[in-house]
Order: C-alpha cells, then sequence, then structure tokens
C-alpha cells in the first residue's frame, strides 16, 4: 500500500507514526541551506531558536502545508527572529541566511531545477519509518525526513513522481546520472558565505552532494537529542476534518489503548476457539487440536504482537528523547522497567484478559458480556488508570489490603469473605519468624520458573548496562525487548497450560523478586488502628472523582467515600530500593555480606562479624577445597571485595571481586608482580606492548581470562594504553559479575 | 503524616500478606496498581452479573447522570443481596489465588 503525502517545503518534515491515514504531522526546521552554512557556530543554540521558531509558527497557524509555502514560513521565521532576537548572534546569522534564501527566489528556482511535481509518495507505508533511514535515503533536499522508519531496513525507499509524472524510485534505484545533475542544479544557489574549499573538497572525495547534505542534516536532528531538545512541537492534521493543531499529548495512552485493544481482540479469538474446541472435545474426545494454531487465534496473536511492538517502538524512540533529561542512572532505571514489563508485567495483563474472557464463555455469556459489556467494563475501569498514580496505590491498598487490616483486628465489617484473624496471625507470625517470600516462594514447580525469569531478568540488565558503558544502549533494549516480544509463543504455551491469573502474576512477582526480603521493616503496631484511619484517609474532596467513578463499578463506599485530594507521598519512609545490580541473585536471600576493608584480610574480616580466627582458618581452608583453589592464594585480598557467608555465618559461600581486586590483579599478572615493570608498560599501546615478549606473554594470560568473561568486548581498542585497558576490563568485568 | 504511616504500614501489611515484601517499592506499587485493575473488573462483571436487566439499566442510567455514589451504593445494596460481603469475596478470593500460587 502507498500512501500519498502533498509535497512539503524542505523545511518541513512529516511522518505518520499511527500509520493511520487521515493523520499527519508536520514540524519546522530551518533550512539546510542555513545549517550547511553555520559551521562553528553553537548548534544547541540553532536548535534552541529553532524549536522557538516552530512554537511561534504553530501559534501564528502557518504549519499548514495545504494552505501555506515556504515562502511565508520563511518570511515569518524571520520577521519573529529579527524581532524578539535583535541582539543575539547566532539568531541575526540566520536572520542573515534566511534573508539570502528568500532574496534568491530559493523555493521556486529549486523546485524548477530538481523537476520535482508536488507529490512524494513513501513506499509501503504499513511498515514503521524511522526518520534517520529515510533521511539517509532521501534523495534530495526537498524530501522528508519520516520518524518512524523500520530501524533495522537499509531497503526503505522513498519515491517521487517526476515532471512527466513517472513515479521514481529512491535513492539506490534512482539513475545515478539523472541524480547528480538534478543535485548540481540544486546546489547552484549563491549563498553569502559558501565555503568554496569545502565544496571542493566535498566532490574530490566524490560523495554525492546530497548525501552530504543529508548528513547535516542527519546530524542536526542526533543533535537534537544530544542536547535533550524534542523534535515537537508537531501539528497533527485530521483529513477527514481539515483541522490542522497542535498533536496531544497522548500518544502513549493511544498506543497503550491500541494494544489493550488487541490484547482483549485476541483473548476474545482465543476464549471462543477454546469453546468450540472443548465442544469437539467432549464429543469426540480429541484434546490434541493446538488452540493458537486456528487461524482467527494466530491472526489475532499476530496483531498482538504487533502493538507490543509498536508500544515498545515508542517507548523507546521516548527513552531517546529523554536521554538528556535522564542521564545514564536515569536511562538504566527507565530501560529495566521497560524489559520488565515487557518480560512480566504484560503477562498478566494478557492472563487476566484470557481468563476473563474464559470465565464468560464458560457461562455462555460470551456475547452479551464480551459484545457489549466488555466495552463497559474497560470504560469504567479506565478512570482507574487515568488517576495519578498516588491514588491508584491508594485506592489498591485500600481495596486489597482492607482485609489484612480487619482481620488483625477482628472486625467482619467486611463480611466473611475477608481473612480469618487466624490467618491473618498465622501469616504475620510466620513472616516475623522470617520466613518470607523466598522461603514461600521456592518451594514447588514454580520456583524454577520464576528462577528462570529472574535469572531472564538480571542477564538481561547486565546486557543494559554493557551496552551502556559502549554506548549501543538502545540497540541493546530494543533487541532485548523484542526478544520478550518474540517470546510471546512460548509464553502463551504455558498459560495455555495453567490458566489463571494467579499463576501469572505468580510468575511476575518472581521474576521481578530481585530485592531481597529481610523483613527488618516488619512492624505490626498500628495494625489495630488501620481500620479507623481507612476512614480518615479517604475523607474530604477530590477534583478527579475517583469515589464516583469507583462506586459506578461497585466498589462499597465503605472502602471509598471521598478520596482526598491530597494523599501523602507513598513510600517515603520505605528504605531505598536494593538496586538488582547490587544483588547476587544467585545467593540465597538471607546469606550475610562482607566487605573486606582496607588493611584487612580474610581472618580479620570475619573476626568483625566475631568469628574466631580458628575458625575463620578453618572456614577458608573448606572454601578453598570446595572451589579446588590453593588457599593460599586467598592469602592477598583487595579493599571492596565481598564475602558471601551463609545465612548463619558458619561458610563462605563466595568471594566477590571488586574493582581494585580486578585491577590489581590484572597489574600483578602483567608485571610479573614488579612494580617498575609495570611503569614500564602501563603507558604502552597495544603494538608497543607486543614489542616486549615477557610482559606480552604475561598479558596474553590476562587477556585470555578476560575474553573467558567477556568475549570480545575484552579486546584492545584504537589507541588505549595497558593502564586503560585493565581499568575498563575490571569496570565490564564487575558489570558482568553483577 | 499520620495518614502516610498508616498508609504505609497497610502498604507493607499487604505485601507481607500477598509474599511480595521482597520487591522494591516501585515494584510493589506497580503490582499493587495491576492487581487492583484485575480486581475492578472482576468486582464489575460480578455487579452486573447479578442484576437483573431491568436493574442493569437503571444502574447504567444512574452512571449517566453522575448520581452521588451513596445512591448508587444503595441501590446496588438493595438490588444485590449481601453486597458488601460480594465485593469482600471477590478481593479476599483473588488474594487467596495469588498466596495460593505463591505457596506451591
Amino acid at each position: 500500500m502507498k500512501l500519498e503525502i502533498k509535497f512539503m517545503p524542505n523545511n518541513i518534515e512529516t511522518n505518520n507514526p499511527e500509520q493511520e491515514k487521515s493523520k499527519k504531522i508536520v514540524v519546522f526546521r530551518f533550512p539546510k541551506p542555513i545549517w550547511d552554512n553555520l559551521e562553528g557556530v553553537d548548534r544547541k543554540e540553532i536548535l534552541k531558536l529553532q524549536q522557538e521558531v516552530r512554537k511561534f509558527l504553530i501559534e501564528e497557524k502557518k504549519l499548514n502545508p495545504n494552505e501555506t509555502d515556504e515562502q511565508k514560513i520563511l518570511e515569518t521565521s524571520l520577521e519573529y527572529l529579527e524581532k524578539n532576537y535583535q541582539k543575539e548572534e547566532t539568531a541575526q546569522k540566520i536572520v542573515f541566511h534566511l534573508k539570502a534564501l528568500l532574496e534568491a527566489d530559493y523555493p521556486d528556482k529549486d523546485q524548477e531545477n530538481s523537476g520535482i511535481k508536488d507529490e512524494i509518495l513513501l513506499a509501503d507505508f504499513n511498515e514503521k519509518y524511522d526518520w534517520e533511514a529515510i533521511y539517509e535515503k532521501s534523495p534530495g533536499k526537498f524530501f522528508m525526513i519520516g520518524k518512524y522508519a523500520p530501524q533495522n531496513e537499509k531497503s526503505v525507499e522513498i519515491d517521487y513522481v517526476d515532471e512527466e509524472g513517472r513515479l521514481i524510485g529512491g535513492f539506490e534505484k534512482m539513475n545515478l546520472e539523472d541524480f547528480e545533475k538534478m543535485m548540481q542544479k540544486s546546489n547552484k544557489l549563491e549563498l553569502p558565505i559558501m565555503d568554496e574549499n569545502q565544496k571542493v573538497e566535498t566532490e574530490k572525495n566524490d560523495v554525492p552532494l546530497s548525501v552530504k547534505s543529508d548528513l547535516v542534516m542527519k546530524d542536526v536532528l542526533q543533535e537534537e537529542r544530544k542536547f535533550g531538545i524534542p523534535s515537537g512541537p508537531v501539528i497533527e492534521m485530521d483529513e477527514v476534518n481539515g483541522i490542522w493543531e497542535e498533536k496531544k499529548e497522548n500518544s502513549e495512552i493511544d498506543f497503550e489503548e491500541k494494544l489493550r485493544k488487541a490484547r482483549e481482540s485476541f483473548a476474545q479469538a482465543r476464549a471462543e476457539a477454546w469453546q468450540r474446541l472443548s465442544l469437539v472435545e467432549r464429543t469426540l474426545g480429541s484434546p490434541t487440536i493446538d488452540i493458537d494454531s486456528i487461524d482467527t487465534v494466530n491472526e489475532a496473536k499476530k496483531r498482538y504482537k504487533r502493538a507490543l511492538e509498536d508500544l515498545k517502538n515508542y517507548k523507546i524512540e521516548k527513552l531517546r528523547d529523554r536521554r538528556v533529561e535522564l542521564g545514564d542512572e536515569g536511562i538504566k532505571r527507565e530501560s529495566e522497567s521497560l524489559i520488565e514489563y515487557f518480560d512480566s508485567l504484560n503477562r498478566i495483563e494478557l492472563a487476566d484478559a484470557i481468563y476473563l474472557a474464559k470465565k464468560e464463555v464458560k457461562k455462555g455469556r460470551f456475547e452479551e458480556l464480551f459484545g457489549q459489556i466488555s466495552s463497559q467494563v474497560i470504560e469504567k475501569v479506565r478512570w482507574y488508570k487515568k488517576l495519578p498514580k498516588k491514588y491508584q496505590i491508594a485506592l489498591g491498598v485500600a481495596l486489597l489490603g482492607g482485609g489484612i487490616a480487619l482481620a488483625s483486628t477482628g472486625s467482619v465489617a467486611l463480611g466473611a469473605g475477608a481473612i480469618s484473624l487466624d490467618v491473618a496471625r498465622r501469616l504475620l507470625g510466620s513472616v516475623s519468624a522470617g520466613v518470607g517470600a523466598y522461603d514461600l516462594t521456592k518451594k514447588g514447580v514454580e520456583w524454577r520458573e520464576k528462577k528462570k525469569l529472574e535469572k531472564s531478568l538480571t542477564e538481561s540488565k547486565k546486557e543494559v548496562q554493557v551496552g551502556m558503558v559502549e554506548g549501543r544502549e538502545y540497540e541493546v533494549i530494543e533487541r532485548l525487548i523484542q526478544s520478550k516480544i518474540d517470546e510471546t509463543d512460548e509464553k502463551i504455551e504455558k498459560m495455555r497450560k495453567k490458566e489463571n491469573i494467579a499463576k501469572t502474576v505468580g510468575f511476575a512477582i518472581g521474576a521481578l523478586s530481585f530485592g531481597v526480603g529481610t523483613f527488618k521493616y516488619l512492624n505490626q503496631e498500628g495494625l489495630t488502628s488501620i481500620k479507623s484511619e481507612i476512614g480518615k484517609l479517604f475523607t474530604g474532596k477530590d477534583s478527579f472523582s475517583p469515589n464516583f467513578e469507583a462506586s459506578s463499578v461497585g466498589i462499597p463506599k465503605s472502602l471509598l467515600n471521598d478520596i482526598p485530594e491530597e494523599i501523602p507521598d507513598l513510600g517515603k519512609d520505605i528504605p531505598p530500593y536494593e538496586a538488582a545490580s547490587e544483588v547476587q541473585t544467585e545467593m540465597p536471600a538471607l546469606s550475610q555480606s562482607l566487605e573486606i576493608k582496607s588493611g584487612d584480610n580474610i581472618t580479620r574480616s570475619l573476626s568483625q562479624k566475631g568469628i574466631s580466627g580458628k575458625k575463620a582458618y578453618r572456614m577458608i581452608l573448606e572454601y578453598a577445597k570446595e572451589k579446588g583453589i590453593d588457599p593460599k592464594s586467598l592469602d592477598t585480598v583487595y579493599p571492596g571485595q565481598k564475602i558471601i557467608l551463609s545465612p548463619d555465618g558458619t561458610k563462605i559461600i563466595k568471594i566477590l571481586d571488586s574493582p581494585d581486586s580486578y585491577m590489581m590483579k590484572s597489574i600483578r599478572a602483567i608485571s610479573g608482580e614488579n612494580n617498575s615493570a609495570w611503569k614500564t608498560v602501563k603507558n604502552l599501546k597495544f603494538d608497543e606492548l607486543m614489542r616486549k615478549p615477557k610482559m606480552f606473554k604475561n598479558f596474553s594470560g590476562v587477556l585470555e581470562k578476560y575474553q573467558e568473561i567477556l568475549g570480545k568486548g575484552a579486546n584492545f581498542k584504537k589507541d588505549e594504553t595497558v593502564q586503560r585497558w585493565v581499568a575498563r576490563m575490571a569496570k565490564l568485568a564487575i558489570l558482568k559479575q553483577k | 503524616m499520620e495518614q502516610q504511616k498508616k498508609l504505609n504500614k497497610m502498604q507493607e501489611e499487604l505485601m507481607r500478606d500477598l509474599g511480595m515484601d521482597g520487591l522494591s517499592e516501585e515494584q510493589q506499587q506497580e503490582l499493587i496498581v495491576k492487581m487492583t485493575e484485575a480486581v475492578l473488573k472482576r468486582i464489575f462483571l460480578e455487579t452486573l452479573e447479578k442484576l437483573s436487566e431491568e436493574d442493569k439499566k437503571t444502574y447504567e442510567e444512574m452512571i449517566e447522570k453522575q448520581e452521588d455514589p451513596g445512591k448508587l451504593e444503595n441501590f446496588l445494596a438493595e438490588k444485590i443481596p449481601n453486597y458488601d460481603k460480594m465485593v469482600a469475596k471477590i478481593v479476599t478470593d483473588f488474594k487467596e489465588e495469588i498466596k495460593t500460587d505463591l505457596k506451591k
């Protein structure tokens, strides 16, 4: 399918992220000749000014390709900059070039020279388009930049219609001679400070001018992200109504809504098929048909996976946009949460949809409930999703936590269905006795599943961390999430076998159980007063009216009444979460960790735990024997290393390296424990090191060890010194260890 | 501050009750939100199921008119015997499903 897009002036870009024919999006950028001629100028300043001009153009309603022309847009931009940025040097430079462009009658001349008519066709708009890919393939500066190209497909092409109305292929398909002629013509503009040397050099390099020019523009776009300048605001046109307006910030909701619909539709198709199959099975006794192989189910599943991918693309795109705002730590945190969502939480949603669909089919009320009422259910619950997070949590805690709170007071206000006092006491008692999530969840078959998911998530997080060090975090995040989506079939198969929401929640909990249950905040005090506090908590008025909405789905007033305007921030008193990366997941949850301090050895460190020297020595011997290492090798330890002890503190389970220990071990091995030798090699590069046979041999041994851990990541980088390599290896090895 | 502490304690107890207290604060909150959504859907479905066609229509009209929450609740309590208990049972059944699953 081809989507026709009207010609846009070269400083307006368009894309269609939602793949809806009736929507187009435009954003404004300064014409490329301006960028080409502003080398050396602070690019961030240019980007900021561009952003300001965009805002103004939108306010002035000038960004409407159906009604305006480039001349007017440029004139308005010029007017705005002249009026508001008279004293700013960068703005004045832009003004200078804008004037030059306008005086050269730039748009008409260029359009005429290039032979481009007023139409552009984007090939196969069913796919998602990425601005980089499209721009790279873009044959002329008149062409547009799509924001959502397939990120891994190089075959994306932009076609255009020539003067005779023929459809001309994209960059690769074009006749190169024609293309170069066209580009030569379009570069004949006599711009005031055109750098002739650069122009000649470009031609000498035999690089098509357009490519060079495109790359310049591409750099500009990348810089926007680098500086954290969002590519919007954008305006969006509803072609049906012919209305252009600023695009609303609801894309995330849109994508989530699409995912929800796809999920519901998949659940519905599956439930219907399940019902038919059940009948066949009951009648014929043939239970071997695979529900997911039925066409309607399979198609619905594909749509569901596509919706997951769309959401993934959107989320990653947003993550890119927020690079500067979030910083390294923020990106790490957000990406981990994304991976967790795609690996576990979205499964709760799918399982829930399947559960509800199946439940209604069983009752024989599928048509009624899912034909008519399903939408009501969603509508009725949507208010909850729109509430600010703190309200959602407060309501959830009140609703879900009511049982135990009341049970512990012995109250039956919520009825006989509430957890009995006895059960509550037993649970609390078991928790206070130190039996927690770890012990509970490790029992049973599902423990294996949970461990698998934990492991998978831990591995993913490590990969993201390594990706960040290597500067390719988005590539890693994209690949990891895609692999989770690709695993959908496998996950659904598991659900097929164990279809109920609780089990899936169980898996998700397992997957999320990175934090170790320590129960140190166990506190029964106050439980008895919670019941009365529920009343106090939910009193007062609220502008979101969640009380009404909640009542509409049938939540008793006794739980809600009115939700106050100000619910205090939740979790302030909760201690900070121990980051997953800091937790050795292979260790039992209640194991103890002991850090080796400067000047200490293992024995001295163990004495801090009240372990006598004799006992410590026995523990060291036992550990060395178990690991098959020479006990003497444990004489040398480094600050920051951690001794992991068994929960009862009687056994060393593992001694973890620190960056220092990795570095020191490497240095000692390379130098043969000779400080002077180290001084002679530490600043050498790889090729220089090769000329020192003994040291190079030592180095090779260390390199091999790191290669075992890090693979190709252990290889020397260009111009890296031995010292820097050692430091980098230590950092990467620690990340890998975690 | 007092409210915050109480709410935190409630959340702690809930998480402990469900065997989720080893999770980070953010993860706990995320699961609370997801579970609440699931429970709300069940409550609404169960409520509709228990209403007659005529009552269902009246209920929808009341929602359309944005009637007072108290009136809505009285209506449901009047039409559905032991309405509070029904809701409480849905909640506890849901929690029990999770706990049972975790203990396996």
